[in-house]
């Protein structure tokens, strides 16, 4: 009788021991997962060429004036484009609207989720083939939330939210 | 020889709740991800509306093709159907896009509604979640003189894929969610 209490015993400590141990697990993860958010949520508007990754960055903060204008250009191209009457009309205005970006093949993302300060993203796309996906569905749901200039002040890449 | 029973028994444990922790995704997260699968098959949707329209442009058909096309996984099929057959034909995407641009009709009509999940996405082993969109198609050709005339419904089941993956952009690596789509059986056919 005493022996199979001391093996009640043994299991039991087992099992607070695994829990211990599982649930540390979690918290450091859940560490880790806040430092690196923490370290990707800052928000730093680059200033150097895309293709000088190992160049220091330079930090620019736009001026909310400059940020706001632009962005309702933006939005209104792609409202401009999404209710176009014609393909024509709809290929103006994406050859209006590229003009604000240093190339056509400017990256954006887009948020489909924020938990946190760590977005989801769907499927990264170029500034071209946004806009032509404008033209082609009409889904104009997407808001922009952030946009990123190059030394020249174009645009070098876009962040949208859904 | 009883420790090591607990031991065994201990990590099994610790694995049970490390398997548990990581399939526990955010309802939140779940929704979007829905969401966006389903705005994907929407997307098929319209793209197929264009490639067929006879007043798109070839130039403008064939870069929608392109659109479309990435929308698949590599060597899916399209079913096709008729009211004249029970057979039902299937095609890679892009030869089932080409005949569709192709049809000898004056003015094509494609519309795509009701579209719903008749299985929710659920993840696999691999971390893929897999899920199945039904939706139904009205189709309407006619020749310029409204001699030939064809009208039918369809209904069709899209199997859906989903996957984190992860890209470079400006020499950041960002995790983005991967949806693509997986053969289109015909399930129903109908005047």
């Amino acid at each position: 009788m005493k022996k199979r209490n001391q093996n009640i015993s043994l299991l039991a400590i087992a099992i607070v021991v695994t829990m211990a141990i599982g649930f540390t697990g979690c918290k450091s993860k859940k560490n880790v997962a806040a430092i690196t958010t923490e370290q990707e949520s800052d928000p730093v508007i680059e200033d150097t060429e895309m293709d000088k990754p190992d160049e220091e960055t330079e930090t620019i903060k736009e001026t909310p004036v400059k940020t706001a204008t632009k962005q309702e250009q933006l939005s209104n191209y792609f409202k401009a484009i999404a209710t176009a009457p014609s393909t024509a009309s709809a290929n103006a205005s994406i050859q209006e609207a590229l003009t604000m970006f240093g190339t056509s093949e400017a990256p954006i993302l887009i948020v489909i989720y924020r938990a946190g300060s760590k977005p989801d993203y769907d499927e990264p796309t170029t500034i071209v083939k946004y806009l032509n996906y404008l033209k082609d569905t009409k889904n104009n749901k997407a808001q922009v939330e952030e946009i990123v200039y190059d030394t020249n002040g174009k645009i070098k890449e876009l962040v949208l939210k859904k | 020889m009883k420790l090591i029973k607990y031991i065994v028994l201990s990590l099994g444990l610790l694995l049970a709740i490390n398997t548990f922790a990581q399939n526990n995704v955010d309802p939140g997260r779940k929704q979007a991800i829905d969401s966006l699968a389903l705005e994907k098959v929407k997307d098929l949707s319209k793209y197929i509306s264009i490639i067929g329209n006879k007043n798109t442009q070839f130039s403008e058909a064939k870069r929608v093709m392109d659109r479309a096309e990435e929308l698949f996984t590599t060597d899916s099929e399209m079913g096709v159907s008729t009211l004249s057959s029970d057979k039902v034909n299937y095609y890679k995407v892009r030869e089932y896009f080409e005949r569709l641009m192709a049809l000898n009709y004056d003015k094509v009509n494609i519309k795509w509604y009701d579209i719903h999940y008749v299985s929710d996405l659920e993840q696999q082993p691999d971390g893929t979640y897999v899920g199945v969109i039904t939706i139904y198609q009205r189709f309407e050709g006619t020749t310029k003189d409204s001699s030939l005339t064809y009208k039918d419904t369809t209904k069709k089941d899209i199997t859906i894929y989903v996957k984190k993956k992860e890209t470079q952009i400006a020499g950041r690596i960002i995790e983005f969610w991967d949806v693509l789509l997986g053969d289109i059986r015909v399930t129903e056919t109908s005047a």
